[in-house]
């Protein structure tokens, strides 16, 4: 019999205490789902705060810990930044919760560390060498060099890398990678050399252990079908489990936790699916098709602390499910109502000083003396706690796209400056610099950068092709230990001295010479070949290749082109970018999506009536008019084109919405 | 590299109960890159500390630190330690580099390693968890980090003989094997040919084939062979036979081999041999080739060693620049020559560094203080409460009066301090903290000091009020602030006091009168007491008897030495029943004195 918890009113009082400002408790709607720990849906509104109740239960939950039962809690989100939010605000009262049995993570570690891993260990008696989408195809597209591939590329077109990725090899035929179905690939017949050789490189890559993402899932599928008993496994070592942002995984996603934790409710383990239906967007597309199909009991929020009455009322309309007298009460005492600026082509650069014109007028009225206050208030690492953004869902052109008309627009049509390339950490880039430039800024510690310098190192050996006696590229573990060994047989003290250069770079980047560490490393570089016994042949061109780099050296010298309000930087992104976040203040610009604009497939919602469409592009539409629109706390507004207005939004209520020109 | 922090939550006596506060430790000391001594009564927490900071860095002596249950506060369920180490010069912050903050931001950014050890338990079950670096949450440090973090432990009852002696594993085989030397040279060191010419000696000995320096070839080695291959072949066959080897000649176990001693002393008793210990941890802190921390943690230093020996240690320590010491003491000789800003106090479940950072002392009085400390003022960091006084009379008389109250300040723990000098009661400040957030000494401190007015201006008015008003509040506002409290005298000075209270007048009379004729034996001449008491006091009120004995024999310009007339004063009012208890704790004169022994002896 499993260990019976019952949360209680302390336990409740000890997570306030925590989580929320000294004078807030927990209604009844969050108490509710705090209190419940069988499987269940929870629904939420935007601005609900479902993260803070989801970490009230982890936080109380890890007061019981450790079970008597052994068992650990599981809990599932999306994004590294999601489970990074959650380490952020409650590692430091329950780093218990952070330690085995337990597991936070994102899906994909989730899977790839409890499935997809110990099946292919077995299956090939060693670990997968890498599971990651870059080392993937930088490996695929040298196996599979381009006379293979131009008749598969002209058939595919931009489909061919998504087509790569979710095909896969059974018995040497292709197949879906999840649902194993037999693909065929229009136009080339399976005994054409494009066939043969995908077949047999997908089959090698796959031996050697070079992964995509999607391959974890399709071991995962084949580990649980083949070995049901890892299911019986996995619920006794996660009895609680806990997914947010439930509306962002993909079918293979929802399906895989299914199958794995709920089994038509079959489960021992207690499965809590969290999040927002209507806000189901991930990757810039709003996803039409809901994996995400109700079971009972479903719990909601209705009531949203960040959306004011007028905002929230707007927001209600644009919900893509209505169902179950779908509702959103703002609890937010804010009294600005929704603006909308009318542009003509000529004023459109007008939008965004208007914006923020606005912004400072209305926030000098001592009527909105909290709205001020919100916009200057600082997080404790200096950055703004309810920041001004300007969003737009399209951002750029695609070179190929024509324009039919200049009245249909796109974020750069607003602001010239646009770039999407944000300074987002990834791990391997096409040239050095890059390396020293783009480490995860957010860590206080040196570790980001020194593993940047570490991949860069990787990055080398790839292209020189050195590896492993057994062919297997090194990993940051091992090349630290390779040259630890070397060095040791040698006792030249290379590894003493490839350490303290890691630690001098590493540093003297944080001490703002990156040119130094830059030139310091090229120079290094004839040395590090040298431990391997080569010389620079390969990697001639990411040594001296700096395209990027100039780029990124432009975007920084434009600094006057930034927004601001007294002082306050305004960022312009767009809306997939903002997702999740709070705001004081959101401009949503409106831009062409197939030739159509927000205000054309919406505009019924726009005039109060709520959304009721089978067509799938309004469907999108209005998933992303939804997460948009429901960011700020006290100011929104929405940029129309002034033809598209005139013709569909006239009738507009002007109790509710502020009309204004740019 | 050096620790700069050391933080605690709930750790022994360091922690509160509740839910534990991160922004709140129970201990926030910041330690001295050089010299760090911890001082205070038994039980104060210095052990706690030296425990802290082993159960994190571990020893290089492979000892093994198991966390038991009297390490948590109380009934808490969890205790943290946090670690900060700073000034790692860039050979030592290689080691460390993944796990490294920085502080300062552009070219000033310094790096350091920020360490946490958080334990749980549930009941009497301890969960066992991991040392983890960084600055966010942090995560476990590899093996080859951890070595470069072993710190260097004395254990206070330290049996020096069995750790220089040779033996498997001996400390001193370690100690070498760690320096330049031996390190990296294990192959190619002298000592293994002396050894292998010496193994070869030995087992040609054996074999019969030794010939030694007078050309001789011994037989013995060869009797003694022969011998037990006669019980070998009978056991097993003629073809079977013996061979004395000497043990393997690689480097460590020849250094397993090695004694260390003091060269010319056949019998070193154990606070010689602990003083060889110590010089052989020194050189093994000293490696050069090391490039990790470099702290020694010596708990008791004094231990089997006597008070010269002590002086000398502390002061060649004090002379180490490039390690780390943080050791314990017991020992007010040894406290009596470190530099105050070394100092740390432990009391009331807290600690105290005494640098001038954080007391409110000023820096230049420092120099003055240090100078000043002997052992007996030494004693001032190990009490459990201080009167300090500004001449011999009140060291010599306050004991005495308290014993008359029932208060033996010995048993209290409570030491008389006599600072000699008004100018010097400011040193109490010593024990006054700058910082008003973190805790406060709690050692409750006595200032007596004379009101020095005489009694006719005492009611002089001065803006409408009274002189004797205004210098006791002046006094006070000199000294009082935190556990320091002033108390200044009802009257004039202390004999004065003394000679109008009407229970103490006549012992006063007497004992100056006993102090005069015993300095006359010395060739005193000066004025002297020649009538007897009933003569004296005939007439006069309490206020002019007192008056009379001070102004005619001990005032200003009166040669009766005060510290005498106190020695005799002691006896009387120690032996005389005359003097009642009763009697003494109502005199409004010395009121003073009483609230001062009641106050530091924490009444």
């Amino acid at each position: 019999m499993p260990q019976v918890i019952n949360i209680s009113d302390i336990d409740i009082a000890y997570a306030e205490g925590i989580l929320l400002p000294p004078d807030k408790l927990f209604d009844e709607e969050r108490r509710a789902f705090i209190r419940n720990l069988n499987t269940l849906d929870l629904h939420a509104v935007p601005g609900s705060g479902k993260t803070t109740v989801l970490l009230a239960k982890l936080l109380i939950l890890e007061r019981y810990l450790p079970f008597e039962d052994g068992s650990g809690v599981l809990v599932i989100s999306h994004t590294n930044a999601a489970v990074d939010e959650i380490k952020n605000k409650i590692f430091k009262h329950c780093p218990r919760l952070f330690s085995y049995p337990n597991f936070i993570g994102t899906i994909q570690s989730f899977v790839d560390g409890f499935l997809a891993v110990p099946f292919f260990s077995q299956w090939q008696k060693r670990k997968p060498l890498r599971i990651d989408n870059e080392i993937f195809w930088e490996s695929f597209l040298k196996l599979y060099p381009t006379n293979y591939r131009s008749a598969l590329e002209q058939r595919l077109g931009n489909k061919f890398k998504s087509f790569i990725e979710e095909t896969t090899v059974v018995n040497d035929g292709l197949v879906h990678f999840y649902t194993l179905e037999p693909t065929v690939i229009p136009n080339i017949g399976s005994t054409t050399q494009t066939h043969i050789n995908l077949v047999r490189i997908r089959k090698d890559l796959l031996k050697k252990g070079i992964l995509n993402f999607n391959d974890a899932y399709t071991l995962s599928r084949i580990s649980i079908s083949k070995r049901p008993q890892i299911i019986k496994l996995l619920q006794s070592r996660f009895r609680n489990i806990f997914v947010d942002e439930m509306q962002d995984m993909d079918f293979h996603q929802y399906d895989i936790l299914e199958r794995v934790f709920y089994i038509q409710g079959e489960s021992t383990s207690n499965y809590q699916r969290i999040g927002d239906r209507n806000q189901a967007i991930f990757n810039g597309h709003a996803k039409v098709e809901i994996n995400w199909s109700d079971r009972t009991p479903v719990l909601s929020l209705n009531g949203s602390q960040r959306l004011s009455s007028y905002i929230a009322n707007v927001v209600s309309k644009f919900a893509y499910d209505q169902s179950n007298n779908f509702s959103i009460v703002g609890l937010n005492d804010g009294t600005i109502k929704p603006h909308i600026i009318k542009y003509s082509i000529a004023t459109i650069s007008n939008v965004i000083p208007v914006f923020l014109d606005k912004i400072s007028q209305i926030s000098q009225l001592p009527e909105n003396e909290t709205f001020l206050k919100r916009i200057k208030l600082l997080n404790s690492d200096g950055t703004y706690k309810y920041p001004i953004r300007v969003i737009a869902w399209n951002a750029e052109w695609n070179p190929e796209e024509e324009r039919t008309d200049d009245t249909k627009v796109r974020l750069t049509d607003y602001y010239h400056f646009f770039s999407k390339d944000e300074q987002k950490p990834k791990i391997d880039y096409k040239n050095l610099e890059s390396y020293l430039i783009y480490y995860d800024k957010s860590k206080r510690s040196l570790e980001s950068i020194r593993k940047n310098i570490l991949s860069l190192f990787l990055q080398i050996l790839r292209l020189e092709g050195i590896t492993e006696i057994n062919g297997k590229y090194l990993t940051k573990r091992r090349l630290i230990d390779t040259i630890n060994e070397l060095s040791q047989n040698k006792k030249d003290g290379t590894y003493e001295r490839f350490k303290l250069k890691l630690y001098e770079w590493s540093i003297d980047i944080i001490r703002e010479k990156v040119n130094d560490v830059y030139f310091e490393i090229i120079q290094y570089i004839p040395e590090y070949l040298a431990i391997f016994g080569k010389r620079i042949h390969g990697c001639q061109k990411f040594l001296n290749s700096n395209t990027e780099v100039n780029e990124v050296v432009e975007a920084e010298a434009l600094p006057n082109i930034k927004y601001a309000v007294d002082g306050i930087e305004v960022k312009v992104t767009t809306v997939h970018s903002v997702k999740g976040q709070t705001h004081s203040a959101t401009l949503y610009l409106e831009s062409s999506y197939y030739g159509q604009h927000e205000s054309e497939r919406l505009f019924n919602q726009f005039l109060g009536q709520g959304f009721d469409d089978r067509r799938v592009r309004h469907k999108e539409s209005t998933k992303m008019v939804y997460v948009g629109l429901s960011r700020p706390t006290d100011f929104l507004c929405i940029a129309i084109h002034e033809d598209r207005f005139n013709q569909h939004l006239n009738d507009i209520d002007l109790d509710l919405w502020e009309i204004i020109e740019a | 590299m050096h620790i700069s922090n050391l933080k605690l939550w709930n750790f022994r006596r360091f922690g509160s109960l509740g839910p534990i506060d991160l922004l709140k430790p129970n201990l926030d000391l910041n330690l001295n890159q050089g010299l760090n001594v911890i001082i205070g009564e038994n039980d104060s927490g210095k052990t706690a500390i030296i425990d802290a900071l082993k159960l994190v860095l571990k020893t290089h002596s492979y000892e093994y630190f198991k966390v038991e249950d009297r390490d948590f506060y109380k009934e808490t369920d969890q205790f943290i330690i946090e670690i900060t180490l700073s000034g790692l010069e860039p050979n030592e912050a290689k080691n460390f580099t993944e796990w490294l903050g920085w502080i300062g931001s552009g070219e000033a950014a310094l790096p350091f390693l920020k360490l946490q050890y958080a334990v749980k338990r549930q009941g009497k079950r301890i969960f066992p968890s991991d040392v983890k670096a960084g600055v966010d949450d942090g995560y476990q440090l590899t093996a080859e980090a951890k070595e470069y973090l072993k710190t260097t432990y004395l254990r206070p009852l330290r049996d020096a003989e069995t750790e220089l002696i040779a033996k498997r594993n001996s400390r001193l085989s370690q100690i070498l094997l760690g320096d330049s030397a031996f390190r990296g040279k294990e192959d190619s060191n002298d000592l293994l040919n002396i050894f292998s010419d010496l193994k070869e000696k030995l087992e040609n000995y054996f074999k019969g084939e030794y010939t030694n320096p007078m050309g001789i070839v011994p037989p013995e080695g060869k009797i003694i062979k022969d011998k037990i291959d006669g019980y070998i072949k009978s056991f097993y066959g003629p073809e079977y036979e013996s061979s004395f080897e000497s043990v393997s000649t690689d480097i460590k176990s020849i250094l397993e081999k090695l004694t260390l001693s003091l060269a010319n002393e056949p019998y070193p008793g154990l606070g010689t041999l602990n003083r060889l210990f110590m010089a052989a941890e020194l050189l093994h802190l000293n490696k050069d080739n090391w490039s990790g921390i470099r702290l020694g943690l010596i708990e008791e230093l004094e231990a089997h060693l006597h008070p010269q020996a002590q002086m000398q240690v502390i002061e060649a320590l004090q002379n180490q620049d490039k390690i780390q010491l943080i050791l314990t003491t017991h020992s007010p000789n040894l406290a009596s020559k470190v530099k105050l800003g070394n100092i740390i106090i432990c009391c009331n479940s807290y600690a105290f560094p005494l640098s001038s950072n954080y007391t409110k002392l000023e820096k230049f009085d420092y120099s003055f203080l240090e100078r000043f400390l002997d052992t007996t003022k030494a004693n001032l960091f190990f009490a459990k409460g201080l009167i300090l006084v500004e001449g011999w009379a009140e060291e010599i008389l306050i004991p005495i009066i308290a014993k008359k109250i029932g208060i033996n300040l010995t048993e209290k723990g409570v030491s008389v301090i006599n600072v000699s000098n008004t100018a010097f009661l400011r040193y109490s400040r010593i024990f006054q903290r700058k910082d008003a957030i973190n805790p406060k000494i709690e050692i409750p401190i006595s200032i007596i000091t004379d009101l020095d007015v005489k009694p006719e201006k005492e009611d002089e008015l001065h803006g409408g009020i009274e002189l004797k008003t205004i210098k006791k509040s002046e006094k006070e506002t000199k000294y009082d602030g935190d556990s320091v409290k002033t108390y200044v005298s009802e009257h004039w000075t202390l004999e004065y006091c003394i000679g109008v209270s009407s229970s103490l007048s006549k012992g006063l009379f007497i004992a100056t009168k006993l102090a005069g004729v015993e300095m006359n034996k010395s060739g005193y001449t000066g004025k002297r007491i020649d009538v007897s008491w009933l003569d004296f006091s005939r007439g006069k009120t309490q206020m002019e008897i007192g008056r009379a004995i001070y102004d005619e024999f001990i005032g200003d310009g009166k040669k009766i030495s005060k510290s005498i007339i106190a020695q005799y004063l002691a006896q009387i009012i120690s032996n005389g029943q005359s003097i009642k208890r009763e009697d003494i704790e109502v005199e409004p004169a010395i009121k003073y004195l009483i609230d001062a022994i009641n106050y530091a002896s924490g009444n």
